[in-house]
């Protein structure tokens, strides 16, 4: 019996220090990274647009808008978005003075340039001005559009008559104006 | 019979108590300001942690001979587009002395040996850079486990 203890216990000796004959031992420690929230929006390209409406070379003829257009201006913006959230837009609107009787002040983002990298957003298309915010990028996400003009979005003006009809009698030679228009980056 | 559970014991614990042992001390974190950032631009691509903000120390060894120390990374929250790398910034202080991971190596989720060498030393300065921070990742908190495994030969 002594025996048979004496030979379990010299195995468990000798297991005790094959335990630690493997020879390793480990520690750790975290590395982490916060990614905040991030929505900027600029403007580049030009800082002033001009529209102008040409008078008629021919007796009987209306004012021709056709060249009433201004693509000279681009937004860029920085976004990350929350795991959480699901996208943002930019929205545009007339925020001071209003568009000459008779007539329409439209805006048109293009497709981003394509300089950047992430999820971009998506051109609403043509959008008629008024001064209520108007959704023209919709579905931004994490993103960045590169910085200065020819990045971003590409915004085309053009100032239209007024379809309503009527509206042409509302014209007014001494009408010029000058508008501002600002564009806001939000959540959805 | 008594006596020889005491003998186990005293075995055990003194193998126990005098395991080769290797210890990181610091954490590492990394946190983007935009600020500075114009509309339209990405963070900077590339960014390194401070040149002694982790140290690691290498202790009781039992056959003071060679040792090898892999690491690899355990995630808890990332992102697979950020990349990370480590390096030592210094040989440590004590009688040993190491070689190896003085150039950045890139931490994967399978262990890597990166450093080699005899004999104990301590604050061996551990210094990290991340690639691929970009703002198409998604605004969180990201976490990963770096975890140093050290083997006596």
């Amino acid at each position: 019996m002594k025996r048979k203890l004496f030979a379990l216990a010299a195995l468990g000796v000798v297991f005790a220090f094959n335990a630690n004959a493997q020879d390793d031992a480990d520690d750790n420690h975290t590395v982490a990274i916060s990614i905040p929230e991030v929505a900027i929006l600029d403007l580049e390209g030009s800082t002033s647009v001009s529209l102008a409406v040409e008078a008629p070379t021919e007796a009987g003829e209306a004012v021709d808008f056709s060249n009433a257009k201004d693509s000279s201006v681009w937004i860029n913006y920085s976004s990350i978005v929350g795991a959480s959230e699901t996208s943002r837009t930019v929205a545009a609107k007339i925020s001071n003075n209003s568009v000459p009787g008779g007539m329409l002040l439209k805006v048109t983002a293009q497709s981003d340039a394509g300089n950047g990298d992430g999820t971009m957003g998506s051109s609403a298309g043509q959008v008629t001005l008024t001064s209520s915010d108007q959704t023209v990028v919709s579905g931004i996400g994490s993103c960045y559009t590169g910085d200065g003009a020819n990045n971003g979005h590409n915004l085309t003006y053009s100032l239209e008559l007024d379809p309503t009809a009527g509206s042409y009698a509302n014209i007014d030679f001494d009408d010029d104006v000058t508008l501002t228009i600002t564009y806001t980056i939000s959540n959805n | 019979m008594t006596r020889l559970i005491l003998l186990f014991g005293f075995f055990s614990v003194f193998s126990i108590a005098f395991g080769q042992q290797v210890t990181i001390k610091g954490e590492v974190e990394f946190s983007f300001q935009y600020a500075n950032i114009k509309a339209g631009e990405d963070y900077s691509l590339e960014t390194e942690s401070k040149q002694d903000g982790v140290s690691m120390s290498i202790r009781k060894l039992k056959r003071n001979s060679y040792w090898a120390v892999t690491v690899y990374k355990s995630d808890i929250n990332w992102n697979n587009k950020v990349k990370i790398y480590v390096r030592r910034t210094n040989g440590g202080s004590g009688n040993g002395y190491t070689w190896g991971c003085t150039n950045y190596t890139r931490v994967r989720n399978m262990p890597q040996s990166i450093m080699w060498g005899a004999g104990g030393l301590n604050n061996i300065y551990l210094q990290y850079r991340l690639s691929g921070i970009s703002m198409d990742l998604p605004a969180n908190t990201y976490y990963t486990d770096i975890v140093y495994t050290l083997y006596e030969q």
